[in-house]
C-alpha cells in the first residue's frame, strides 16, 4: 500500500474559493485520491486552507447512500481519540466535474491493516492482536457507545495504524448509511441479511461482533470462508454458529478463541460490552453459555432446501415468501414444530397467527400472506429482522434501504410494508426484543406520511424524511447536487437554462416529495393542490407560489431561467380574465417581470385575488348593460307602430291647434271690426 | 257587445237626424246664408262624404276650421246685410271669396297629411340616433368584454 503523498502547503483562499470550499475551510485535492482508504467510498487528500495542514482526507458520499446525520452531529462537536470523527462535512466539486458531498476527518496514521482484495497477510501475535487491536478499539467503542452512536464499519480496511507496535485507530464510518460496506462475514447473520442500506445504526453489541471477526482475521492471517457467497456465509453462521462457520478447523489461542467465541454470540445480548473488553481476562471470564439451537429429526422441505432448524427455516421463508406464505397456511411449519421440534407452544402462537390470517382476509391477498410471513419469522426466530416481499431490513434502517432502492420496485414493496405497518407487526411479536409501543407510533406515522396526497406524500416522501442528507434524485436537477432546500433554486434555475428540459413543471414527484419533507412550514397541502390541478396553468401557479416561497426564505436573486419555464403554463390563464385591454396589459407585463426573473412580482399579477374580483364584478355589470341595451333596441322595434300613430296625433293637433288659432283671431279681428 | 253595437248605431242615427233637422231649418229660416254656406264648405262637406269608413280621422274637421277662419270677414258682411239674398249672391260671385276659402280648406287638408308625416320624421329620427348610440355602446363593451353579438 502505498503512503499517503506529503500535502501541500497553500496560501489563504479568497472569497470566491471560500465558496469552492468544504464549510469554509477544507480544499479537496482531487488530483491525490486515496484508492483502498475510504472503507469502501473514495477519498481524496484535504487541506485546511486556514492553517495550511493538509493531513486531512475527504470522504465522498455517494448520493444514493446519504451520510449518517445523527452520528455525524454527535461526534463533530467533540472527537474521540482512536477514530477518525468527522470534522466537517459539505458540498465540492468532486471527479468528473460532478459536485458532491464530502466528509472531513483527519487523515489516518498509516495505511489500513488489510487491503482490499488482499487474500493472506502474516497472523499477528496474541499480544500484539490484544494491546494493539483489542484494547484501543474497544475503549474506541466504549466513547462511542456513552455518545449513543455505534460505528458499524468496523474491519482489518478500516483500522489503520502508522507502524508496528502502535495502537490502531478505527476509521471512518459516517459517510455512508451504517454497515451498507461491511462484508456479510463482518456482521452478524441478521444484519447481514438484511439490503444493504437497511442494516439501521444496529447497537454497539454489533461493533463487537464485527471487531471478534477483525480479531480472527488478524489472528489466521486470513479472510475466513473467502470465495463463498454472502448468501451462503449466512446461512452457514445460521447453521452452525457464527464461530464453528468462521472458525472451523482453525487453531486459536485459548485467550483468542474464548474472546472471539463470546464476541460472536448470535444474541447480542450474550456478547461482551466494549468496557469488558477492555479487560481481555474479565471479558473471558464472563462466558455466557448459550444454548445451541434445537434440530429437528424431521427436516422441513421450503423450496428446494431441506431444513432442520429454526434458524434455517426462517430465513428460507423470508428469502422465499410466497412458498413460506403457502407452507404456513397449509399447516406445514405448525405440524414440523409439532411433531419435528416439539415445541407445541410455538406452534400454537402460529396456529393463532394463521387463523388470525383466514379471518381477517379470506381468500388470496398477498399483503395479508406478507403480514404473516413478517410475525411467522419474528415468532420462529425473535432475533430476525422485519422481512417482507424476500427483503428484510431492520427498522431504523428504513430509511437507507428507501434510498438504496428508490425508483425501483423494492422501493414499491417497501411503501406497501410501510402502508401494513408490517414493523408495527414484527414488533408485537418479539416485544422482549424492542419498544413495541414506539415503533408501532413510528409505524403509524409513517403510514399516514406515505398516504399524504399528491406529490407531496408516498414512498418519495418518507425517503427524504428518514435521510435528512439524501440528495434530490429529480431528473430535472441533472447532475446538481440537491441536499439541502437552499441548494434547490440555484440548481432549478441552472436546470432551466439547459435545452429540453423545460417541458411541465419545474415540481416534479421528487422535487415536492423533497420539498414537503425539507421545509418547516407544511407545504404539502400546496403540492397536493398542484397535483390536483385542473389545468397546467393552475399547476403551474401554484408551483410559482411554492417557489416564491422558497425564494423569499431564502433571499435567492432573480430567477430568470425559472421565470421564462413558468411564464409558457402560465400564460394561459390570463385568458380567465374578461377584460380584454387588462388582458393585453397583464401579458405585457407578466413578459416584463419573466425576462427580469421577478417571480414574486408575477405571482402578484396572476394571484391579484381583488384585481380578479373586480374584474368579475365588472363583466357582470358589462353583461348586464349590454341585456339593458339589447331591451331597449327591441323595445325601440317593437315601438314604431306605436310611434307612429302618435305622430299622426300630434300632427293632427298641432294643425287642428293652428286652425282654430287663426279661427278665434280671425273671430276677434271681425267683432273688433 | 252587442247592446254597445246596437246603442253605438242608434247614437249615429240621433246625430244624423239631427244634422238633417239643422239643415233643414236653416234653408227653411235662412236660405241665402245656406246657399253661401252650402258653396263655401262643399270641399269639407265633400271631405265627410269621401272618408273612408273606420279611418281613424275624418279631415272634415280641419277643413271646417280652416274654411270658418277664412270665412268668417265674409260672412260677417252678410249678417250685416240681413243676409239677402242679394247680398249673399254677390259675395257668390266674387271669386276670391269663395277660391280663399276653398284654399284655406285645401291648405287645411295639406296640412293635416304632411306635419303628421314631418312629426313622424322628427320621432324616428330621434330613435334612430338614440338606436345608433346603443349600437355603439354595445360595440364597444363588446369588444371589452367579449361577450356575444347583439341578435
Amino acid at each position: 500500500m502505498a503512503p499517503m503523498p506529503p500535502a501541500p502547503i497553500l496560501s489563504a483562499p479568497t472569497l470566491a474559493e471560500r465558496g469552492r470550499l468544504i464549510a469554509g475551510q477544507y480544499a479537496v485535492d482531487l488530483n491525490r485520491p486515496m484508492p483502498g482508504w475510504g472503507a469502501g467510498l473514495e477519498c481524496f487528500v484535504a487541506t485546511d486552507v486556514k492553517s495550511g495542514r493538509g493531513d486531512y482526507m475527504a470522504l465522498l458520499v455517494r448520493r444514493e447512500a446519504p451520510l449518517r446525520t445523527q452520528a455525524v452531529n454527535a461526534l463533530s462537536a467533540m472527537p474521540i481519540d482512536g477514530i477518525l470523527t468527522p470534522l466537517a462535512h459539505g458540498p465540492a466539486m468532486g471527479p468528473g466535474g460532478m459536485p458532491g458531498w464530502f466528509v472531513v476527518t483527519q487523515a489516518p496514521p498509516g495505511a489500513p491493516l488489510w487491503a482490499e482484495g488482499m487474500a493472506a497477510a502474516a497472523p499477528w501475535h496474541e499480544q500484539e492482536l490484544l494491546n494493539e487491536l483489542l484494547r484501543p478499539v474497544a475503549h474506541a467503542l466504549e466513547r462511542l457507545q456513552a455518545r449513543h452512536v455505534t460505528h458499524r464499519g468496523v474491519r482489518p480496511a478500516n483500522l489503520f495504524r502508522a507502524r508496528a507496535g502502535e495502537a490502531v485507530t478505527l476509521g471512518c464510518a459516517w459517510a455512508a448509511p451504517a454497515a451498507i460496506h461491511q462484508p456479510a462475514i463482518f456482521e452478524p447473520p441478521y444484519a447481514a441479511m438484511c439490503l444493504p442500506g437497511g442494516r439501521g445504526e444496529g447497537s454497539i453489541s454489533d461493533d463487537v461482533y464485527a471487531l471478534g471477526v477483525t480479531l480472527l482475521m488478524l489472528a489466521i492471517g486470513r479472510v475466513p470462508l473467502s470465495g463463498m457467497a454472502e448468501a451462503d456465509i449466512i446461512r452457514r453462521k445460521l447453521e452452525v454458529g457464527s464461530f464453528a462457520a468462521l472458525v472451523g478447523d482453525e487453531r486459536l489461542s485459548p485467550a483468542i478463541g474464548d474472546l472471539i467465541r463470546g464476541m460472536l454470540a448470535e444474541d447480542p445480548d450474550h456478547r461482551p460490552a466494549p468496557v469488558l473488553l477492555a479487560d481481555p481476562a474479565a471479558a473471558r471470564a464472563r462466558r455466557v453459555a448459550a444454548r445451541p439451537p434445537p434440530r429437528s429429526q424431521r427436516p422441513l422441505l421450503v423450496g428446494a432446501l431441506a431444513l432442520s432448524h429454526l434458524r434455517g427455516v426462517s430465513l428460507a421463508i423470508a428469502t422465499a415468501p410466497q412458498e413460506g406464505a403457502r407452507l404456513l397456511r397449509s399447516g406445514a411449519v405448525d405440524q414440523w414444530l409439532r411433531r419435528g421440534l416439539g415445541d407445541s407452544t410455538m406452534a400454537a402462537q402460529l396456529d393463532e397467527l394463521v387463523r388470525k390470517r383466514a379471518a381477517d382476509q379470506p381468500g388470496e391477498d398477498a399483503t395479508a400472506d406478507a403480514l404473516l410471513v413478517t410475525q411467522a419469522i419474528a415468532l420462529l426466530d425473535p432475533l430476525a429482522p422485519v422481512c417482507w416481499a424476500g427483503m428484510a431490513l431492520f427498522p431504523d434502517g428504513l430509511g437507507g434501504a428507501l434510498a438504496g432502492t428508490a425508483g425501483t420496485a423494492a422501493e414499491r414493496a417497501l411503501g406497501e410494508m410501510v402502508a401494513a405497518e408490517g414493523v408495527a407487526a414484527w414488533a408485537r411479536m418479539r416485544p422482549e426484543r424492542c419498544d413495541p409501543v414506539l415503533l408501532r407510533a413510528e409505524a403509524h406515522q409513517q403510514r399516514q406520511t406515505l398516504r399524504a396526497r399528491g406529490i407531496g406524500g408516498g414512498t418519495a416522501r418518507l425517503r427524504y424524511e428518514l435521510s435528512p442528507m439524501l440528495a434530490c434524485r429529480s431528473p430535472l436537477l441533472g447532475s446538481a447536487l440537491v441536499v439541502r432546500l437552499g441548494d434547490l433554486l440555484p440548481a432549478l434555475e441552472d436546470a432551466a437554462a439547459v435545452e429540453g428540459v423545460r417541458e411541465g413543471m419545474p415540481i416534479d414527484v421528487e422535487i415536492g416529495a423533497f420539498m414537503a419533507a425539507r421545509s418547516d412550514t407544511p407545504v404539502a397541502g400546496e403540492l397536493a393542490r398542484m397535483g390536483d390541478a385542473p389545468t397546467p396553468g393552475a399547476a403551474a401557479l401554484i408551483a410559482l407560489r411554492l417557489l416564491v416561497w422558497l425564494q423569499e426564505r431564502q433571499r435567492v436573486p432573480a430567477l430568470r431561467n425559472l421565470a421564462a419555464w413558468l411564464a409558457l403554463p402560465l400564460a394561459p390563464l390570463l385568458e380567465t380574465w374578461n377584460n380584454r385591454p387588462q388582458r393585453t396589459r397583464l401579458a405585457e407585463m407578466l413578459a416584463a417581470h419573466a425576462r427580469a426573473g421577478a417571480l414574486p412580482q408575477m405571482l402578484d399579477l396572476l394571484d391579484d385575488q381583488a384585481a380578479r374580483q373586480r374584474d368579475s364584478t365588472e363583466a357582470a355589470d358589462a353583461a348586464r348593460l349590454v341585456a339593458r341595451i339589447d331591451a331597449e333596441l327591441a323595445q325601440l322595434a317593437q315601438a314604431a307602430p306605436a310611434r307612429a300613430a302618435m305622430a299622426d296625433s300630434v300632427g293632427h293637433e298641432l294643425v287642428l291647434g293652428a286652425g282654430v288659432t287663426a279661427l278665434t283671431l280671425t273671430l276677434i279681428a271681425t267683432l273688433v271690426m | 257587445m252587442a247592446r254597445r253595437a246596437v246603442g253605438v248605431a242608434t247614437g249615429r242615427r240621433s246625430w244624423l237626424w239631427a244634422q238633417g233637422l239643422a239643415c233643414g231649418l236653416l234653408v227653411a229660416m235662412a236660405p241665402p246664408l245656406a246657399l253661401v254656406l252650402a258653396v263655401l264648405f262643399t270641399p269639407a262637406l265633400l271631405a265627410m262624404l269621401m272618408a273612408p269608413a273606420g279611418a281613424a280621422r275624418n279631415p272634415c274637421g280641419l277643413l271646417l276650421v280652416y274654411g270658418v277662419a277664412a270665412a268668417l270677414p265674409w260672412l260677417a258682411l252678410l249678417w250685416a246685410g240681413a243676409q239677402s239674398w242679394p247680398v249673399s249672391l254677390d259675395l257668390l260671385t266674387r271669386l276670391h271669396l269663395p277660391g280663399a276659402v276653398w284654399g284655406a280648406q285645401a291648405a287645411a287638408w295639406l296640412l293635416g297629411e304632411l306635419v303628421p308625416v314631418a312629426a313622424r320624421q322628427v320621432l324616428e329620427g330621434r330613435v334612430r340616433a338614440r338606436r345608433s348610440q346603443l349600437r355603439e355602446a354595445r360595440s364597444r363593451l363588446q369588444l371589452e368584454w367579449g361577450l356575444g353579438e347583439a341578435e
